[in-house]
Formats: C-alpha cells, structure tokens, sequence
C-alpha cells in the first residue's frame, strides 16, 4: 500500500481547469517532488490536498484512509501537514508559541478546561513543553525560544516553520518551496536537513523551483504542466523526458538543447 | 474635587474597558466592527432584569450566572448565523459589518418589544453603602464593578498566555490564513471569540444598569458607542489599547462634566474619536499594518 495515493483529481474553477485528472502515488520513506513550470497548477494540487479546496473528481488516499474533501483540521490531524512558500509565523508570537501552536489539535483538553488550573491541562502543557523542548532541539532552535519569531534569520525562519509542522506529527511532511530565497550554501545545508527529516516523518512531498535541489534529494519525480501529469519518474528519467524539457524550454530550447549536447 | 472625579471616572471606565474588549478581539480577528456588540450589552441588562424580577427570585449571584451563559451563548449564534456565512464565501468585511448592524437592530427591537420603553429600577448591591477614600465618596457599587473588571483583566491576560485556547486565538489574531491553512479548528475558535466579547460586554451592561439603579432601552446605544470610541482611541485590534481607552475616556468625560457642564461631556467622547482619526488613525496602541505589495 502507497503512503498517499491521488487518483484522478480533477478541479476546475468556472470554466478553467487547474488540476486535471492527475494521479501520483507516494512511497513510504522517500522524497516525492511535485515540479512543473509556474502556473502549472501545483499550489493548486497543495490546496487540494490539505483540504482547502474539494475536488470535483477524484480521490485523496492517506495510508489507506480516504481524505478527500475533508476540511484542513482532519487533514492535519490525519497526517498530513505543510510550510508554507511565503513563510506564514506568528509573527508577535515566540518560537515556542509558535512550535505550541503546531501542536494545537493533540493537545487533549477542551474549551472548559482551559478557563482553570487543572490537573488535566497542567500534565498536557507540561507534556507540551517537553515536546517543543525536543522539536526545537531537532530544528537546531533551541536558544532562540524565547525570541519573537520574526526577529530570526531568514533560514531559522523556515527551520521553525519546518518544526512546526513536525510537531504536529504528520506521516507525510508536505515542504512548499522551502528553498526560495535561500543562497547556494543554505540550499546545500537544506538539502541535508530536509533528507534527515525521514526519520520523523514516513515520506515527504516536496514542491521546489530549484532543480538542482529536486535531482538531488528526491526519489521521485511528478512533474505537471497546464495541470496534467506529464511525467513521473526517478530524477534521471525525468531528467531525459522530451516533454518535460519541453514545458520548461519550449518546442524550440528544447530542440536547442538537444542539439548543444 | 478631582479625586471624586477620578472616582467616577475609573468606574464608567471600567464598563467602557469591558465592552471596548469585545469590539477589539474580534477586530483583532477578523478586522470586523462587531456593532451587535453594543446590542449585546442592552439584551444582557434586559435578560438580567427578566430573570432577576420573574425566575431566579431575588438570588443576584445566581442571576448573574445564568446572563453570562445566556450572552456567550447569543455570542456564538450571532457568529454562526450572522457573520460565519459571509466570512466563508469570502465576502468583504463591509457585508459583516452590515449584517452586525443588521443583528443589532433586531436585538434592541427584541428588546423594546419584551421589555418596553419606559425606564425601571434594576437591582442593585449593597445600596447606599459607601466608604470615604480622602473625601471622595465611593460606593460600594463602584468598589465591587472596579475590582471586578481588574480580575477579569487579569484573567484576560492570563488566558491568552498558557492555555491551548488563549494560544488559538492570539495565533488567529495575527494571521487567521495560516491559521486556516494550517489546520486549525478556526469557526470553533472565532466562535469563541464572539461567546468571550459578548459575555463581557454581559458583566459590563449589567454593572452599568446596577451602577445607574435603572435600566432603559437606551442604554445599549449610549454606553455602546462610547465603547467604541474608547476602542478607537486606544487603537482597534489591540486589547490592552481598549483597556486605556476606556479609562482615558470616562475620566475625561468626568472631568469636563465636573468642571464646565454635564451637557458638554457627550461631545467629548466624540470629539475624541473625530480627533484621534484625523490625527492618528491607529490610536494610542495601534500598529501601522504592513502590506508587502
């Protein structure tokens, strides 16, 4: 049984559609990436997947649960949970807040009990507490608890967008764009990090722009153009695929490129 | 003189600070101007006075009880009915703001209607009591409605910090799209959020009612709109600017009612509100928000 399997999933928007029949399967313990030229409909197939959208067709299978249509606090809660391309903190919030709010919907007492001391809400918070000790130790965060989110560098930012996603304990980790606006350096040292988050999470679905990044970490590759599927494959099949280069150079690079080599 | 004044001041402050709480949670939400707030505060007194003079016998405590539950719970409806629906088509706050003003219209002619037009004496605590504090006279009344607002102010603060709900809705304040995206039971929460504005606007238009002896019709407009002021001035979206708004407010509105007329005090709270708009929209707390285009 695949970790997440999308069949068919159709959505259209009046008269456009943005996602056409696509299905893809994700493996455990790998890095499936979802890349296709801009516009090609893959925030679109995020917003599917979470929750935020329903489709007009098709299924959304989370180790052999059926997520479709479901709202985006069961799709967290079924496993599946995201950072965000254009980092989205709690800007006024600490780390620790933040990292705190990831883990809102395991935290196991109710509106009621919130209102007083309790033994209840004391054992959870301090629960809590520990937990964020270990996610912040894991993100390479911890001195920086007490520090309003905003005031971190840009690549702790993601860092602790990427733990507040972990601590939700997701099965699938969905990364969106995680290396925009990050030099060659930090994209190395991402590369690393986001290969090592395997061992937290059962398989990771990255969407990226930066193809050295894909080719390099990831399993397996899906490529969209216009909304469709147009390839899937390992990075080296992908790589060689005439309609992928296509969608990306256009009839005429592509023939270029072909020539060049 | 003064001190009298300051008195008065801080305990018509204090009913302001309440319900200027609720107009700036849920503007620190959604940007909305919840106007059935005020409302909320005029059914509440009536609930109180309804349940004070048939049911509940003469038990105050019990009374009280029972009009807090019943305003978190016309909270709640109002934001399921009234404000849920557009939010989730992604209307424009300007069709929420019209379906509140909506909302509250119906409440006041709910009210006018069960309850009449004419003005009745509400209970009260310890009547008559009061306690000389250096020649000012203060009554037991004031005594009780100022330490009350400072405990549930207290509680405000502390039930936003270390608790999973308080952390829920300052998370929604700063960024309700991520919060969404994310994941996180929003409606339960904005719910919430509309149940915690409307119950204290509940304490506060029972205390000013209790605070008067007497309740009118009118009572909801009056002390509503000044609350709003009040938000204004301490900078809509921020709590603790509700809180020093109020109290700015009602000692101003004392002091020129204390030196120069009684009349003249109604022009104050306006007067602010006009100024502060023209001179710093944000009012005294309030951040400029940063767009990135």
């Amino acid at each position: 049984m695949s970790l997440l399997e999308v069949k068919n999933l159709t959505i259209r928007f009046g008269g456009l559609v943005a996602v056409d029949d696509l299905s893809f399967t994700m493996e455990e313990g790998q890095i499936t990436s979802l890349i296709g030229p801009n516009g090609a409909g893959k925030t679109t197939v995020i917003n599917l997947l979470t929750g935020f959208y329903t489709p007009n067709e098709g299924k959304v299978i989370l180790d052999g649960e059926d997520i479709t249509g479901a709202s985006t606090d069961i799709v967290v809660s079924k496993g599946l949970s995201r950072t965000f391309q254009n980092i989205r903190l709690f800007s006024n919030m600490t780390v620790e807040d933040n990292i705190l709010i990831g883990m809102q919907h395991r935290i196991g007492y109710g509106s009621f009990l919130s209102l007083f001391p309790n033994p209840k809400k004391i054992e959870w918070e301090k629960r809590a507490k520990e937990e964020t000790t270990a996610i912040l130790e894991r993100v390479d965060l911890s001195k920086y608890r007490y520090e309003k989110s905003t005031s971190l560098p840009y690549g702790k930012q993601r860092k602790l967008e990427i733990g507040r996603a972990l601590v939700a304990k997701p099965k699938i980790l969905l990364l969106d764009e995680p290396a925009a606006g990050m030099n060659p350096v930090e994209k190395k040292e991402l590369s690393l990090f986001i290969r090592s988050l395997l061992k937290d999470v059962k398989g990771i679905l990255l969407i990226e722009h930066d193809m050295k990044l894909v080719m390099d970490i990831s399993d397996k590759i899906v490529v969209l153009n216009h909304g469709a599927k147009i390839c899937e494959g390992k990075p080296e099949e992908v790589q060689n695929n005439q309609e992928v280069i296509e969608a990306y150079l256009g009839r005429k690079g592509a023939h270029n490129n072909a020539a060049s080599k | 003189m003064l001190l009298q004044i300051l008195v008065n001041g801080i305990s018509l402050g204090s009913i302001y600070a309440l319900t200027a709480i609720g107009y700036s949670l849920i503007y620190s939400i959604l940007q909305l101007i919840n106007m059935s707030n005020a409302a909320v505060f005029l059914t509440s007194a009536v609930i109180f006075y309804a349940l004070y003079t048939s049911l509940t016998g003469s038990s105050i405590l019990l009374t009280f009880i029972l009009t807090l539950m019943a305003a978190g719970a016309i909270g709640y409806i109002i934001e399921v009915i009234a404000i849920r629906p557009i939010r989730e088509k992604g209307d424009s706050n300007t069709y929420a703001l019209i379906s509140s003003i909506g909302v509250k219209t119906i409440l006041e002619q709910i009210c006018q209607g069960t309850f009449g037009s004419e003005i009745k004496q509400f209970p009260t605590l310890l009547d008559g009591k009061y306690i000389d504090l250096f020649g000012a006279r203060t009554s037991a009344i004031q005594i009780i409605i100022i330490t009350t607002t400072l405990l549930i102010l207290g509680f405000m603060s502390w039930f936003t910090q270390n608790n999973r709900v308080g952390r829920g809705l300052r998370a929604l304040s700063q960024n309700l799209n991520a919060c969404h995206l994310m994941g996180m039971p929003v409606n339960t929460l904005i719910g919430v959020s509309f149940a915690v504005g409307s119950m204290l606007a509940a304490v506060s238009g029972v205390a000013y009612c209790m605070y008067l002896k007497s309740i009118s019709i009118s009572v909801g407009s009056a002390i509503g709109n000044k609350a709003f002021a009040a938000t204004v001035l301490g900078g809509i979206g921020e709590l603790k600017g509700a809180v020093v708004g109020g109290y700015i407010l009602a000692i101003a509105e004392n002091l020129v009612s204390g030196y120069w007329s009684m009349s003249a005090s109604n022009f104050i709270s306006f007067g602010i509100l006009i100024l502060v708009l023209i001179i710093r929209p944000t009012g005294i707390f309030g951040r400029k928000e940063q767009k990135k285009v």
